[in-house]
């Protein structure tokens, strides 16, 4: 019998517990166990960020980590970013600028692009090329992703937080 | 599931409980961030039958300054180190060095205890804990404890001084005096390994200077000090480098690339550091 062992996490605000495989990768959990589809698996092997969430408001690689990490804690998924009052800054200002084309990497890279903003809300563009390092885009040359995060970054730093 | 073979899970929440679970399974693995354990159970490459994870012990996660030295627990992040005032103010070099591993969400999670038990060949923080003189303390069964100095930790590439249930608790990095240090790494991407990396430290016992990817393992250019310390100029102690490096080929660059490529790595670094 494969061994199983129980995790709790909240995600998006809602607490889901179940009993799973130790194997399991938090990308799977939220896929696979609770249909969060916007999370997608690019590479499955670290490189290209489309997988990224927040763990308690920061970016990591969801299919570079065991569920079993995030227990107890607090993952935000793309679906979880909007507030109650409509299109959370970012998802606007990719809207605006155009920043995605076939859209596969881009809930990860806007999840990246939240948690960098938390910790660099005041950016150059440099500053955002190099804090998105982790995530990879095949169609659009970057150019608008980093048009789109630098028109967010004010509405955020007013805000004071994602 | 995922390309892994079968295996059980242990949280555990103390190190000394950690040592105890590795004593009773050698076939243990110890899980702190995961960034480098999670893609390798992934690729097939590591079968543990228990993961034993680490990530939630308290009290080994701080940044502190201890008289000469400046202590950071096994658990603090990359990010941390990266980021930390007290760091920044007193090891401004090792943040540099913490600042260009991987990228932002491998940094949230990455352990320093964890890079520095793993010695990846091309690892930037141990390079730069090499070259600073860092000492690594570990601690061992029965609760015994010792320190290790970094050139005598770092054996070769994956390969270090612990023993099989052995774990290390923190790093101290001494901060005595005014000091020029630097990290230089070269890489064709942005979240690639470093090519090769130097890493530059004024010591109290006179420049240090060690290398990642360009030989077995993280490496102290001991032929490059050397002139140094005879007076050498920059450039011409950086072209000493040949005699310390034995680089490989592989997917990134060949082994004759690397041995053209060190030396001028090794002079920028030099020159920066302001060194005469």
């Amino acid at each position: 019998m494969r061994p199983t062992t129980s995790c709790s996490l909240v995600v998006n605000g809602a607490t889901h517990e179940a009993s799973v495989d130790p194997r399991m990768l938090l990308v799977a959990f939220l896929r696979d166990v609770l249909e969060l589809t916007g999370t997608a698996v690019g590479c499955d092997t670290s490189a290209c960020g489309a997988c990224t969430v927040l763990l308690d408001g920061e970016s990591v690689k969801s299919c570079s980590l065991l569920v079993m990490q995030a227990d107890g804690r607090k993952v935000t998924t793309i679906e979880g970013l909007a507030g109650a009052d409509g299109p959370h800054p970012l998802q606007e200002a990719f809207h605006r600028a155009h920043a995605l084309q076939c859209g596969y990497c881009t809930p990860g890279m806007i999840m990246a692009a939240a948690s960098f903003l938390r910790e660099q809300p005041d950016p150059t563009s440099e500053g955002v090329r190099r804090g998105l390092v982790g995530n990879l885009c095949r169609c659009t040359g970057y150019h608008n992703i980093v048009r789109a995060v630098l028109d967010a970054a004010p509405a955020l730093r007013q805000q004071g937080s994602t | 599931m995922n390309g892994m073979a079968p295996f059980a899970y242990r949280r555990v929440r103390t190190f000394a409980e950690a040592i105890t679970a590795l004593e009773e399974d050698p076939d243990a693995k110890v899980l702190a961030g995961g960034q480098s354990l999670v893609p390798g159970l992934k690729l097939g490459a590591l079968h543990p039958s228990v993961v034993v994870d680490i990530g939630r012990i308290t009290g080994h996660d701080q940044i502190e300054r201890t008289g000469d030295h400046l202590r950071i627990g096994a658990l603090v992040r990359h990010h941390e180190v990266a980021t930390d005032v007290l760091v920044g103010a007193t090891a401004p070099a090792l943040a540099m060095a913490a600042r260009s591993v991987g990228d932002l969400p491998v940094r949230h999670l990455g352990t320093l205890g964890g890079t520095v038990a793993l010695a990846h060949p091309a690892a930037d923080i141990p390079t730069m804990l090499l070259a600073l003189g860092a000492t690594i303390q570990c601690q061992g069964p029965g609760g015994s404890t010792r320190v290790v100095a970094a050139e005598d930790f770092f054996l070769g590439a994956f390969r270090t001084a612990l023993g099989p249930a052995e774990l290390v608790t923190a790093v101290q990095v001494p901060i005595t005096g005014p000091r020029s240090a630097t990290y230089l790494k070269y890489h064709r991407r942005a979240m690639d390994w470093a090519l090769v990396s130097v890493a530059v430290a004024e010591t109290p016992d006179g420049w240090h200077v060690a290398l990642a990817n360009a030989g077995d393992g993280i490496l102290r250019a001991t032929a490059v000090e050397a002139a140094l310390r005879a007076g050498e100029a920059p450039a011409s102690a950086a072209a000493k480098v040949g005699e310390d490096i034995d680089p490989r080929t592989d997917a990134w660059g060949t082994a004759a690339y690397r041995r053209r490529l060190t030396p001028v790595l090794v002079r920028r670094a030099l020159e920066q550091v302001g060194e005469p």
